[in-house]
């Protein structure tokens, strides 16, 4: 009997070991647990001076388990030409995050769920008019991965472009723009600079169209798309005020060989400036072997023009 | 000579000749009259092939149906962040990967309240961020996608660390596919003066679309 016992209690126990064995401590997050989206990505809204209007974006759970996020309102202002965005410095056109409330800011939220936060921007009265910039910024700490050194928070900003009813200063300048002439190899790259001096956002439009110089066929137009409908020749950045920006567009399917008539097209406000050039593609080392040859002619009427020289009678 | 030269001619010339001759010359690229990415949205660019006028007006063989998908940011940085085994006078690297979905240019900044790996039991000791990781100094930080070499110290104010615009993507597929994983490496080097133990901070990962 106690044998018999024995023998099942053992058994227990290595079912018991084994079992545990399978239970494996809290698995680390992979790809794909934790996903957090917004939309939109960004906004424009009109605001009045002691007016007060409602917004919203939607946060959504697109990945496998659930989360917790919060909602904050940040500055948003850029730090160069290159635009890197700064949520943290504070100037006159950052006053907006200030104006932002939200009735509820921290959110739970199911794999697939989605959440519409919506916050309240009150404007306070006697504010001047122009843009003011500010992030929505969603963040979730669930990505923290608690057995890791570096433990990653996610977040997510959702910028708003706003601007104040009021006196409102438009006005921009054209400071550089460049078309390459010759490219022997390099990437076929238009760009241009242009400031903001005023006191509200505005777009730049940046076109480019390419005609073939022999047969004037249209190469690549304002219109033209890559296989993902991202268009390749037609740019439209933001410029926010006080701020230079570059815009560039670089022509990746350039051919190594051709001569090419360029037109680049730059818009703002009311300003539209068009610039023509012609433009000869050559690789490096065909250059180089154009030139050889050119040499070789040269040292070829030279040498044919001494023997001449020599096989003329002497008059003594 | 005269004759050598002449031979050399016509050599390049035939050279030249079929250097041209094989060259891929010009492609043309697709077209699409819809509004161009980044263009601010029009309601009224969207059309319905189901309203009455649609059909009423026969403009199915002539009309481009032009639909507008709203701006969508989506981050995924729950994968990795490694934990890395350091030994004295050596410099380990480990990395972390997050992956932006964007139909616009975007950034990834990283920053920390706390830049300083601390030593979580007793947080007396720690690994300060910096950007010169070398065997015999003490330090950690991390690369920028356009750093080939050398880290950068993560800071409280948050520094663009990738950008859509200007960087490859992290793991070296199509430029085209906006949705991709980047990678980010970490360096760690330390010396036998730092005591033993598990060191952390935590650092947040920002992504925001580039207007």
């Amino acid at each position: 009997m106690l044998k018999k016992t024995a023998k099942i209690l053992s058994i227990l126990f290595f079912a018991m070991t084994f079992s545990l064995g399978q239970i494996s401590p809290a698995s680390a997050l992979e790809a794909g647990d934790i996903v957090i989206q917004i939309k939109p990505a960004d906004q424009e809204i009109d605001l009045a001076p002691g007016k007060v209007v409602r917004s919203s974006i939607t946060v959504q759970n697109v990945g496998r388990l659930p989360f917790t996020f919060t909602v904050s309102a940040k500055p948003y202002q850029v730090t160069n030409e290159n635009y890197d965005p700064d949520f943290v410095t504070e100037s006159s056109y950052t006053k907006l995050h200030n104006w932002i409330t939200f009735s509820q800011d921290t959110f739970q939220l199911e794999p697939g769920a989605s959440q519409d936060v919506v916050f309240t921007i009150t404007v306070p009265d006697g504010v001047p008019g122009g843009g003011q910039y500010a992030a929505i910024i969603a963040e979730t700490r669930d990505s923290m991965s608690e057995d890791a050194n570096v433990r990653i928070i996610s977040q997510l900003a959702s910028l708003i472009y706003a601007h104040v009813e009021g006196e409102e200063h438009v006005g921009g300048v054209l400071m550089s723009h460049s078309l390459p002439s010759f490219l022997f190899g390099s990437p076929f790259t238009a760009r241009v600079t242009v400031k903001n001096d005023g006191n509200v956002d505005f777009r730049l439009t940046h076109k480019l169209n390419i005609r073939d110089f022999f047969t004037n066929r249209e190469v690549l137009t304002e219109t033209s798309v890559d296989e993902n409908g991202k268009f390749l020749a037609n740019a439209t950045p933001m410029i926010l005020p006080e701020t230079q920006r570059s815009s560039t567009i670089t022509w990746d399917g350039a051919p190594q060989l051709g001569v090419f008539k360029v037109t680049q097209t730059i818009s703002f406000l009311d300003q539209t400036y068009t610039f023509d050039q012609v433009v000869i593609l050559c690789p490096i080392w065909l250059a180089g072997a154009v030139a050889f040859f050119v040499l070789l002619i040269i040292l070829w009427v030279i040498l044919r023009l001494c023997g001449r020289k020599r096989r003329r009678p002497q008059v003594i | 000579m005269e004759k050598t030269i002449q031979k050399l001619l016509v050599l390049t010339g035939i050279f030249i000749g079929a250097a041209v001759a094989l060259t891929p010359l010009t492609t043309y690229a697709d077209s699409s009259s819809c509004r161009p990415t980044g263009a601010p949205a029009d309601p009224d660019e969207v059309i319905d092939v189901n309203t009455a006028d649609y059909a009423e007006n026969g403009n199915q063989n002539n009309t481009n149906v032009c639909v507008y998908v709203d701006t969508v940011l989506s981050l995924d940085a729950a994968n990795g962040g490694d934990k890395i085994t350091m030994y004295p006078d050596m410099v380990r690297t480990g990395q972390f990967n997050v992956q932006v979905r964007s139909a616009m240019p975007y950034t990834i900044s990283l920053s920390a309240e706390e830049p300083e790996l601390k030593e979580v039991t007793t947080e007396s000791y720690f690994i300060p961020a910096r950007s010169e990781i070398a065997a015999g100094k003490v330090g950690w930080g991390i690369r920028k996608a356009s750093q080939t070499e050398g880290y950068t110290a993560v800071a409280t104010v948050p520094q663009v660390f990738f950008d859509s615009t200007t960087d490859d993507n992290g793991t070296g597929t199509d430029v085209a596919d906006l949705s991709t994983w980047h990678a980010f490496e970490i360096g760690v080097s330390v010396t036998d003066k730092v005591p033993q133990g598990t060191y952390a901070t935590e650092v947040t990962v920002t992504a925001a679309v580039k207007e």
